[in-house]
Protein backbone atom coordinates (compact mmCIF):
# COMPACT_ATOMS: atom_id res chain seq x y z
CA UNK A 1 0.00 0.00 0.00
CA UNK A 2 2.86 2.81 0.60
CA UNK A 3 4.52 1.50 -2.00
CA UNK A 4 1.54 2.16 -4.38
CA UNK A 5 1.43 5.97 -2.90
CA UNK A 6 4.92 6.21 -3.00
CA UNK A 7 4.44 5.48 -7.07
CA UNK A 8 1.80 8.05 -7.26
CA UNK A 9 3.95 10.50 -5.69
CA UNK A 10 6.68 9.93 -8.13
CA UNK A 11 3.98 10.37 -11.16
CA UNK A 12 2.77 13.21 -9.75
CA UNK A 13 6.26 15.05 -9.24
CA UNK A 14 7.71 13.96 -12.27
CA UNK A 15 5.27 14.80 -14.08
CA UNK A 16 5.67 18.70 -13.04
CA UNK A 17 9.41 18.47 -13.36
CA UNK A 18 9.18 17.50 -16.55
CA UNK A 19 6.73 20.27 -17.13
CA UNK A 20 8.74 22.95 -15.49
CA UNK A 21 12.02 21.75 -17.82
CA UNK A 22 9.38 22.31 -20.70
CA UNK A 23 7.84 25.59 -19.96
CA UNK A 24 11.60 26.75 -18.92
CA UNK A 25 12.73 25.58 -22.35
CA UNK A 26 10.58 27.55 -23.82
CA UNK A 27 10.42 30.88 -21.96
CA UNK A 28 13.68 31.11 -22.73
CA UNK A 29 13.46 30.53 -26.47
CA UNK A 30 10.37 32.55 -26.84
CA UNK A 31 12.37 35.55 -24.97
CA UNK A 32 15.33 35.29 -26.88
CA UNK A 33 13.19 35.75 -30.28
CA UNK A 34 11.35 38.41 -28.36
CA UNK A 35 14.08 40.36 -28.04
CA UNK A 36 14.88 39.79 -31.62
CA UNK A 37 11.63 40.43 -33.05
CA UNK A 38 11.71 44.09 -30.22
CA UNK A 39 13.97 46.01 -32.68
CA UNK A 40 11.72 45.09 -35.84
CA UNK A 41 8.71 45.73 -33.56
CA UNK A 42 10.03 49.42 -32.70
CA UNK A 43 10.53 49.97 -36.09
CA UNK A 44 7.23 49.27 -37.07
CA UNK A 45 5.43 51.28 -34.39
CA UNK A 46 7.66 54.38 -35.48
CA UNK A 47 6.84 53.67 -39.14
CA UNK A 48 3.04 53.44 -38.11
CA UNK A 49 3.06 56.19 -36.05
CA UNK A 50 4.54 58.02 -38.72
CA UNK A 51 2.49 57.31 -41.34
CA UNK A 52 -0.83 58.36 -38.77
CA UNK A 53 0.83 61.54 -38.59
CA UNK A 54 1.49 62.13 -41.91
CA UNK A 55 -2.12 60.97 -43.11
CA UNK A 56 -3.98 63.59 -40.38
CA UNK A 57 -1.36 66.49 -41.77
CA UNK A 58 -2.28 65.23 -45.58
CA UNK A 59 -6.14 65.51 -44.35
CA UNK A 60 -5.54 68.71 -42.83
CA UNK A 61 -3.37 70.35 -45.71
CA UNK A 62 -6.29 68.96 -47.88
CA UNK A 63 -9.01 71.14 -46.16
CA UNK A 64 -6.38 73.76 -46.43
CA UNK A 65 -6.68 73.20 -49.91
CA UNK A 66 -10.21 73.18 -50.52
CA UNK A 67 -10.69 76.64 -48.48
CA UNK A 68 -7.64 78.13 -50.77
CA UNK A 69 -9.73 77.01 -54.12
CA UNK A 70 -12.76 78.78 -52.49
CA UNK A 71 -11.21 81.49 -51.71
CA UNK A 72 -9.62 81.88 -55.17
CA UNK A 73 -12.71 81.23 -56.89
CA UNK A 74 -14.34 83.64 -54.71
CA UNK A 75 -12.21 86.26 -56.03
CA UNK A 76 -12.41 85.14 -59.57
CA UNK A 77 -16.42 84.84 -59.32
CA UNK A 78 -16.09 88.64 -57.62
CA UNK A 79 -14.06 90.22 -60.50
CA UNK A 80 -16.48 88.18 -63.12
CA UNK A 81 -19.28 90.02 -61.50
CA UNK A 82 -17.54 93.47 -62.03
CA UNK A 83 -16.38 92.70 -65.66
CA UNK A 84 -17.97 91.00 -68.36
CA UNK A 85 -14.28 89.99 -70.38
CA UNK A 86 -13.43 88.46 -67.14
CA UNK A 87 -16.59 86.21 -67.07
CA UNK A 88 -16.02 84.99 -70.43
CA UNK A 89 -12.65 83.73 -69.46
CA UNK A 90 -13.84 82.50 -65.77
CA UNK A 91 -16.55 80.30 -67.76
CA UNK A 92 -13.58 78.86 -69.85
CA UNK A 93 -11.33 78.42 -66.38
CA UNK A 94 -13.83 76.56 -64.52
CA UNK A 95 -14.56 73.88 -67.29
CA UNK A 96 -10.45 74.12 -68.20
CA UNK A 97 -9.95 72.89 -64.31
CA UNK A 98 -12.77 70.45 -64.29
CA UNK A 99 -11.23 69.04 -67.42
CA UNK A 100 -7.43 68.92 -66.05
CA UNK A 101 -9.15 67.40 -62.98
CA UNK A 102 -7.56 69.61 -60.59
CA UNK A 103 -11.29 70.88 -58.66
CA UNK A 104 -13.24 68.23 -57.13
CA UNK A 105 -16.67 67.40 -58.96
CA UNK A 106 -20.23 66.09 -58.36
CA UNK A 107 -22.92 65.56 -60.42
CA UNK A 108 -25.21 62.27 -61.92
CA UNK A 109 -23.44 59.41 -62.75
CA UNK A 110 -22.73 55.59 -61.81
CA UNK A 111 -20.55 53.58 -59.86
CA UNK A 112 -18.97 50.49 -60.85
CA UNK A 113 -17.69 48.30 -58.39
CA UNK A 114 -15.32 44.99 -59.25
CA UNK A 115 -14.50 42.65 -57.31
CA UNK A 116 -12.71 39.19 -58.56
CA UNK A 117 -15.48 35.80 -58.19
CA UNK A 118 -15.71 34.12 -55.32
CA UNK A 119 -15.38 30.79 -57.87
CA UNK A 120 -12.00 32.27 -57.84
CA UNK A 121 -10.78 29.85 -55.29
CA UNK A 122 -12.34 27.06 -56.44
CA UNK A 123 -11.38 26.92 -59.84
CA UNK A 124 -9.01 25.24 -61.18
CA UNK A 125 -7.53 27.89 -63.41
CA UNK A 126 -8.28 30.80 -60.85
CA UNK A 127 -6.80 33.71 -63.20
CA UNK A 128 -10.17 33.58 -64.91
CA UNK A 129 -11.78 34.99 -62.36
CA UNK A 130 -9.97 38.02 -60.91
CA UNK A 131 -10.09 41.48 -61.88
CA UNK A 132 -6.89 41.92 -64.32
CA UNK A 133 -5.81 45.59 -65.11
CA UNK A 134 -7.03 45.25 -68.84
CA UNK A 135 -10.43 44.47 -67.09
CA UNK A 136 -10.29 48.18 -65.31
CA UNK A 137 -8.98 49.82 -68.31
CA UNK A 138 -11.94 47.85 -70.39
CA UNK A 139 -14.47 49.53 -67.73
CA UNK A 140 -12.81 52.64 -67.51
CA UNK A 141 -12.23 52.41 -71.52
CA UNK A 142 -16.09 51.70 -72.38
CA UNK A 143 -17.48 54.24 -69.61
CA UNK A 144 -15.61 56.92 -71.37
CA UNK A 145 -17.21 55.87 -74.61
CA UNK A 146 -21.19 56.25 -73.18
CA UNK A 147 -19.41 60.01 -72.38
CA UNK A 148 -18.29 59.91 -68.70
CA UNK A 149 -16.77 63.05 -68.11
CA UNK A 150 -14.98 63.01 -64.82
CA UNK A 151 -13.82 58.99 -63.41
CA UNK A 152 -12.29 58.34 -60.33
CA UNK A 153 -10.65 54.82 -59.34
CA UNK A 154 -10.67 54.19 -55.34
CA UNK A 155 -11.01 57.75 -55.15
CA UNK A 156 -7.97 58.55 -57.36
CA UNK A 157 -8.81 60.87 -60.32
CA UNK A 158 -7.92 60.00 -63.91
CA UNK A 159 -6.41 62.92 -65.61
CA UNK A 160 -4.59 63.22 -69.00
CA UNK A 161 -1.34 60.62 -67.73
CA UNK A 162 -3.12 58.76 -65.40
CA UNK A 163 -2.04 55.25 -65.43
CA UNK A 164 -4.15 51.84 -64.48
CA UNK A 165 -1.70 49.06 -62.87
CA UNK A 166 -2.29 45.99 -61.00
CA UNK A 167 0.05 44.28 -58.92
CA UNK A 168 -0.96 41.37 -57.14
CA UNK A 169 -4.39 42.23 -55.49
CA UNK A 170 -3.49 45.94 -55.41
CA UNK A 171 -4.03 48.82 -58.44
CA UNK A 172 -2.03 51.55 -58.59
CA UNK A 173 -3.64 54.70 -60.12
CA UNK A 174 -1.47 57.62 -60.21
CA UNK A 175 1.23 56.05 -58.05
CA UNK A 176 -1.16 55.63 -55.18
CA UNK A 177 -1.95 51.78 -54.56
CA UNK A 178 -5.51 50.18 -52.83
CA UNK A 179 -6.71 47.25 -52.52
CA UNK A 180 -9.97 45.34 -54.00
CA UNK A 181 -12.72 45.89 -54.67
CA UNK A 182 -11.96 48.39 -57.40
CA UNK A 183 -14.31 51.12 -57.13
CA UNK A 184 -14.68 52.97 -60.38
CA UNK A 185 -17.54 56.48 -60.47
CA UNK A 186 -18.29 58.12 -63.47
CA UNK A 187 -20.02 61.72 -64.13
CA UNK A 188 -21.87 61.65 -67.39
CA UNK A 189 -25.47 60.60 -68.00
CA UNK A 190 -26.40 57.61 -65.91
CA UNK A 191 -29.17 56.09 -68.65
CA UNK A 192 -26.34 56.17 -71.18
CA UNK A 193 -23.06 54.66 -69.56
CA UNK A 194 -25.50 52.01 -68.17
CA UNK A 195 -26.89 51.07 -71.30
CA UNK A 196 -23.16 51.35 -73.02
CA UNK A 197 -21.92 48.98 -70.55
CA UNK A 198 -24.51 46.63 -71.03
CA UNK A 199 -24.65 46.52 -74.75
CA UNK A 200 -24.10 43.09 -76.60
CA UNK A 201 -20.42 41.83 -76.91
CA UNK A 202 -19.91 45.02 -74.50
CA UNK A 203 -18.58 44.83 -71.30
CA UNK A 204 -20.31 43.30 -68.98
CA UNK A 205 -20.86 40.37 -71.76
CA UNK A 206 -17.26 39.93 -71.53
CA UNK A 207 -16.67 40.24 -68.05
CA UNK A 208 -19.68 39.61 -66.23
CA UNK A 209 -19.08 35.70 -66.10
CA UNK A 210 -15.72 35.78 -64.96
CA UNK A 211 -15.41 39.20 -62.36
CA UNK A 212 -18.11 40.30 -59.97
CA UNK A 213 -19.59 43.57 -61.12
CA UNK A 214 -22.36 45.65 -59.56
CA UNK A 215 -23.09 48.74 -61.50
CA UNK A 216 -25.15 51.54 -59.53
CA UNK A 217 -27.19 54.38 -61.22
CA UNK A 218 -26.14 57.69 -58.78
CA UNK A 219 -28.48 60.84 -59.09
CA UNK A 220 -25.24 62.75 -57.14
CA UNK A 221 -21.68 61.37 -56.92
CA UNK A 222 -18.64 63.40 -56.08
CA UNK A 223 -15.15 63.03 -57.49
CA UNK A 224 -12.19 63.70 -55.53
CA UNK A 225 -9.36 66.36 -57.33
CA UNK A 226 -5.70 64.76 -58.69
CA UNK A 227 -3.67 66.29 -56.05
CA UNK A 228 0.05 67.35 -57.40
CA UNK A 229 0.26 68.21 -60.62
CA UNK A 230 3.88 68.57 -60.55
CA UNK A 231 4.58 65.88 -63.39
CA UNK A 232 2.79 67.77 -65.83
CA UNK A 233 3.83 71.52 -64.56
CA UNK A 234 7.58 70.29 -64.50
CA UNK A 235 7.02 70.24 -68.66
CA UNK A 236 5.66 73.86 -68.81
CA UNK A 237 7.73 75.15 -72.17
CA UNK B 1 11.86 -7.80 -6.53
CA UNK B 2 13.70 -5.06 -5.74
CA UNK B 3 15.85 -4.44 -8.73
CA UNK B 4 12.33 -5.30 -10.19
CA UNK B 5 10.68 -2.56 -8.02
CA UNK B 6 13.15 0.02 -9.09
CA UNK B 7 12.92 -1.04 -12.95
CA UNK B 8 9.41 -0.02 -12.82
CA UNK B 9 9.85 3.09 -10.86
CA UNK B 10 12.83 4.28 -13.29
CA UNK B 11 10.40 3.51 -15.96
CA UNK B 12 7.20 5.16 -14.97
CA UNK B 13 9.40 8.78 -13.82
CA UNK B 14 10.45 8.39 -17.27
CA UNK B 15 6.75 7.90 -19.17
CA UNK B 16 5.40 10.80 -16.51
CA UNK B 17 8.11 13.07 -17.17
CA UNK B 18 7.43 12.93 -20.70
CA UNK B 19 4.04 13.18 -20.43
CA UNK B 20 4.92 16.23 -18.07
CA UNK B 21 6.89 18.18 -21.45
CA UNK B 22 4.31 16.82 -23.58
CA UNK B 23 1.34 18.54 -21.67
CA UNK B 24 4.03 21.60 -21.21
CA UNK B 25 4.43 22.46 -24.70
CA UNK B 26 0.86 21.59 -25.77
CA UNK B 27 0.28 24.13 -23.09
CA UNK B 28 2.62 27.13 -24.18
CA UNK B 29 1.25 26.65 -27.94
CA UNK B 30 -2.08 27.08 -27.26
CA UNK B 31 -1.71 29.63 -24.90
CA UNK B 32 -0.79 32.09 -27.32
CA UNK B 33 -1.10 31.38 -31.27
CA UNK B 34 1.71 33.91 -31.73
CA UNK B 35 0.36 37.65 -32.81
CA UNK B 36 2.04 37.47 -36.17
CA UNK B 37 0.16 40.26 -37.75
CA UNK B 38 2.67 43.01 -38.56
CA UNK B 39 3.04 43.46 -41.44
CA UNK B 40 6.56 43.74 -43.10
CA UNK B 41 8.67 46.89 -42.92
CA UNK B 42 8.93 47.05 -46.44
CA UNK B 43 5.22 47.51 -47.09
CA UNK B 44 4.83 50.29 -44.15
CA UNK B 45 7.65 52.37 -45.61
CA UNK B 46 6.42 51.83 -48.82
CA UNK B 47 3.11 53.26 -47.92
CA UNK B 48 5.23 55.82 -45.64
CA UNK B 49 6.59 57.25 -49.11
CA UNK B 50 3.21 57.43 -50.75
CA UNK B 51 2.01 59.87 -48.05
CA UNK B 52 5.03 61.72 -48.28
CA UNK B 53 4.79 61.74 -51.70
CA UNK B 54 0.75 62.83 -51.26
CA UNK B 55 2.04 65.35 -48.34
CA UNK B 56 4.90 66.89 -51.11
CA UNK B 57 1.98 67.33 -53.62
CA UNK B 58 -0.74 68.99 -51.63
CA UNK B 59 1.99 71.36 -50.53
CA UNK B 60 2.74 72.02 -54.23
CA UNK B 61 -0.99 72.81 -54.76
CA UNK B 62 -1.18 74.46 -51.95
CA UNK B 63 1.83 76.71 -52.73
CA UNK B 64 0.19 77.50 -55.97
CA UNK B 65 -2.82 78.81 -55.20
CA UNK B 66 -1.44 81.01 -52.49
CA UNK B 67 0.61 82.63 -55.01
CA UNK B 68 -2.69 82.96 -57.65
CA UNK B 69 -4.57 84.37 -54.58
CA UNK B 70 -1.82 87.05 -53.55
CA UNK B 71 -1.33 87.59 -57.68
CA UNK B 72 -5.41 88.56 -57.50
CA UNK B 73 -4.99 90.40 -54.33
CA UNK B 74 -1.91 92.47 -55.28
CA UNK B 75 -3.15 93.32 -58.55
CA UNK B 76 -3.59 97.30 -58.97
CA UNK B 77 -6.49 97.26 -61.58
CA UNK B 78 -8.76 95.21 -63.13
CA UNK B 79 -6.81 94.22 -66.49
CA UNK B 80 -4.10 93.24 -64.28
CA UNK B 81 -6.59 90.54 -62.36
CA UNK B 82 -8.08 89.48 -65.70
CA UNK B 83 -4.62 88.85 -66.69
CA UNK B 84 -4.09 86.81 -63.94
CA UNK B 85 -6.94 84.60 -64.65
CA UNK B 86 -5.55 84.10 -68.30
CA UNK B 87 -2.32 82.79 -66.78
CA UNK B 88 -4.75 80.55 -65.11
CA UNK B 89 -6.76 79.17 -67.58
CA UNK B 90 -3.58 78.15 -69.65
CA UNK B 91 -2.66 76.43 -66.87
CA UNK B 92 -5.39 74.81 -66.45
CA UNK B 93 -5.52 74.01 -70.47
CA UNK B 94 -1.96 72.56 -70.34
CA UNK B 95 -3.45 70.05 -67.60
CA UNK B 96 -6.21 69.20 -69.25
CA UNK B 97 -4.58 68.47 -72.58
CA UNK B 98 -5.79 71.18 -74.38
CA UNK B 99 -2.60 72.92 -75.55
CA UNK B 100 0.22 71.49 -77.36
CA UNK B 101 3.36 70.45 -75.37
CA UNK B 102 6.86 70.44 -76.75
CA UNK B 103 9.59 68.10 -74.93
CA UNK B 104 11.98 64.96 -75.44
CA UNK B 105 10.09 62.00 -75.97
CA UNK B 106 10.03 58.72 -77.91
CA UNK B 107 7.99 57.55 -81.02
CA UNK B 108 6.98 53.87 -80.60
CA UNK B 109 5.58 52.66 -84.26
CA UNK B 110 3.75 49.83 -84.85
CA UNK B 111 4.30 48.21 -88.51
CA UNK B 112 4.08 44.72 -89.52
CA UNK B 113 6.93 42.54 -88.89
CA UNK B 114 9.79 41.87 -91.83
CA UNK B 115 9.80 38.33 -92.40
CA UNK B 116 13.28 37.83 -93.64
CA UNK B 117 12.58 34.81 -95.84
CA UNK B 118 9.47 32.45 -95.80
CA UNK B 119 10.19 30.20 -93.80
CA UNK B 120 10.06 26.49 -95.07
CA UNK B 121 6.63 24.86 -95.32
CA UNK B 122 6.61 22.63 -92.74
CA UNK B 123 7.69 25.13 -90.48
CA UNK B 124 4.80 27.08 -91.61
CA UNK B 125 2.41 24.78 -91.33
CA UNK B 126 3.35 23.83 -87.81
CA UNK B 127 2.86 27.42 -86.59
CA UNK B 128 0.85 28.95 -88.90
CA UNK B 129 0.08 32.35 -87.70
CA UNK B 130 -2.03 35.21 -89.05
CA UNK B 131 -1.01 38.61 -88.74
CA UNK B 132 -3.70 39.77 -86.68
CA UNK B 133 -4.80 43.27 -86.22
CA UNK B 134 -3.68 45.41 -83.72
CA UNK B 135 -6.57 45.68 -81.27
CA UNK B 136 -7.74 48.36 -79.00
CA UNK B 137 -6.50 46.67 -75.70
CA UNK B 138 -2.83 46.75 -77.43
CA UNK B 139 -3.18 50.65 -78.20
CA UNK B 140 -4.04 51.17 -74.24
CA UNK B 141 -2.12 48.48 -72.77
CA UNK B 142 1.04 50.83 -74.64
CA UNK B 143 -0.02 54.06 -73.84
CA UNK B 144 -0.56 52.62 -70.00
CA UNK B 145 2.80 51.60 -70.04
CA UNK B 146 3.89 55.10 -70.88
CA UNK B 147 2.37 57.09 -68.73
CA UNK B 148 3.42 54.85 -66.21
CA UNK B 149 6.66 55.37 -66.73
CA UNK B 150 6.09 58.97 -66.23
CA UNK B 151 5.12 59.93 -69.97
CA UNK B 152 3.40 63.53 -69.64
CA UNK B 153 1.44 63.68 -72.49
CA UNK B 154 1.00 60.88 -75.72
CA UNK B 155 -0.53 61.33 -78.52
CA UNK B 156 -1.58 58.13 -80.86
CA UNK B 157 -2.14 58.88 -84.49
CA UNK B 158 -1.69 62.56 -83.88
CA UNK B 159 -4.76 62.52 -81.81
CA UNK B 160 -4.08 63.44 -77.70
CA UNK B 161 -5.13 61.62 -75.86
CA UNK B 162 -6.64 63.35 -72.41
CA UNK B 163 -8.96 62.27 -69.32
CA UNK B 164 -12.16 61.38 -71.32
CA UNK B 165 -10.58 59.90 -74.49
CA UNK B 166 -11.90 56.63 -74.79
CA UNK B 167 -9.77 54.20 -77.77
CA UNK B 168 -12.17 51.22 -78.90
CA UNK B 169 -12.52 48.70 -81.87
CA UNK B 170 -15.35 49.96 -84.09
CA UNK B 171 -15.85 47.04 -86.79
CA UNK B 172 -12.33 46.55 -88.39
CA UNK B 173 -10.98 50.14 -86.87
CA UNK B 174 -9.61 51.90 -83.91
CA UNK B 175 -11.44 54.84 -83.19
CA UNK B 176 -9.81 57.28 -80.52
CA UNK B 177 -12.84 58.90 -79.43
CA UNK B 178 -15.19 59.54 -82.41
CA UNK B 179 -12.03 59.68 -84.93
CA UNK B 180 -10.72 56.18 -86.89
CA UNK B 181 -7.06 55.50 -86.79
CA UNK B 182 -5.77 53.49 -89.58
CA UNK B 183 -2.14 51.69 -89.44
CA UNK B 184 0.46 51.85 -89.33
CA UNK B 185 0.12 53.32 -85.74
CA UNK B 186 2.31 55.54 -84.13
CA UNK B 187 2.08 56.79 -80.56
CA UNK B 188 4.05 60.11 -79.74
CA UNK B 189 5.02 59.96 -75.73
CA UNK B 190 6.52 62.86 -73.96
CA UNK B 191 8.93 62.04 -71.00
CA UNK B 192 12.08 61.12 -69.83
CA UNK B 193 13.00 58.94 -73.44
CA UNK B 194 15.40 56.20 -71.47
CA UNK B 195 12.92 55.77 -68.93
CA UNK B 196 9.97 55.21 -70.91
CA UNK B 197 12.01 53.33 -73.52
CA UNK B 198 13.00 50.72 -70.76
CA UNK B 199 9.63 50.48 -68.97
CA UNK B 200 8.87 49.02 -72.71
CA UNK B 201 11.65 46.80 -72.82
CA UNK B 202 10.38 45.84 -69.04
CA UNK B 203 7.05 44.80 -70.04
CA UNK B 204 7.86 43.02 -72.97
CA UNK B 205 6.35 44.82 -75.55
CA UNK B 206 8.27 43.85 -78.40
CA UNK B 207 8.17 40.62 -78.09
CA UNK B 208 4.40 40.60 -76.85
CA UNK B 209 3.31 42.57 -80.03
CA UNK B 210 5.92 40.13 -82.28
CA UNK B 211 3.52 37.25 -81.45
CA UNK B 212 1.07 39.18 -83.51
CA UNK B 213 3.37 39.51 -86.75
CA UNK B 214 4.14 43.24 -85.72
CA UNK B 215 7.11 45.15 -84.99
CA UNK B 216 8.01 47.71 -82.72
CA UNK B 217 10.27 50.64 -84.02
CA UNK B 218 11.28 52.97 -80.98
CA UNK B 219 12.78 56.39 -81.89
CA UNK B 220 14.50 58.60 -79.05
CA UNK B 221 13.21 62.29 -79.66
CA UNK B 222 14.80 65.46 -78.18
CA UNK B 223 12.30 67.40 -79.21
CA UNK B 224 8.70 65.98 -80.15
CA UNK B 225 5.30 67.92 -80.13
CA UNK B 226 2.51 66.34 -79.14
CA UNK B 227 -0.67 68.20 -80.37
CA UNK B 228 -3.73 69.70 -78.30
CA UNK B 229 -6.62 68.17 -77.83
CA UNK B 230 -8.80 70.17 -80.38
CA UNK B 231 -12.56 68.97 -80.20
CA UNK B 232 -14.98 71.41 -78.11
CA UNK B 233 -16.16 69.10 -75.57
CA UNK B 234 -19.25 70.22 -73.99
CA UNK B 235 -19.38 69.66 -70.14
CA UNK B 236 -23.22 68.95 -69.24
CA UNK B 237 -23.08 66.87 -65.84
CA UNK B 238 -20.19 67.98 -63.59
CA UNK B 239 -19.93 70.74 -61.58
CA UNK B 240 -17.26 71.96 -59.54
CA UNK B 241 -17.78 71.56 -55.64
CA UNK B 242 -18.24 74.65 -54.08
CA UNK B 243 -19.66 73.50 -50.43
CA UNK B 244 -17.26 72.93 -47.56
CA UNK B 245 -15.60 69.94 -48.45
CA UNK B 246 -14.73 67.42 -45.97
CA UNK B 247 -12.71 65.41 -47.95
Amino acid sequence: MANRKFYLYLTLVTISTGFLIAASIESTKARNTERQNEKQFQQETQLNERILAEKKENHQLEVQLLELQRKVSQVEEALAQRQSEAAEILSELEAARMMAGVVPVSGPGVIVTMQDSEQAAASADVTKYIVHEQDVRLMVNELRAAGAEAISINGQRLVSNSEIRCVGPTIIVNGVKSAAPFVITAIGDPATMVGGLHLPGGVMNMLQDYVKIDIQEKEHVEIPAYVGDGKMDSSAS
Amino acid sequence: MITKNRKITFILSLISAIIGIMFAIQLKSNMNPVPNESRSIAELRSSLQKELEKHKGLLADISKYNLLFYQYESSLNEGDSVSVMKEELARAKRMAGMVGLEGEGTVVRIQDAVIPEPPPLSDLEEHSYIPNAVIDEDLRWLSNILFANGAKAISINGHRIIATTAIRNVGEDIQIDTKTIRPPYEIKALGDPDVLISGLKLEGAEENLKLAGKQLIIEKHDKLLIPAYTDARVIRFMKPVKTKGES
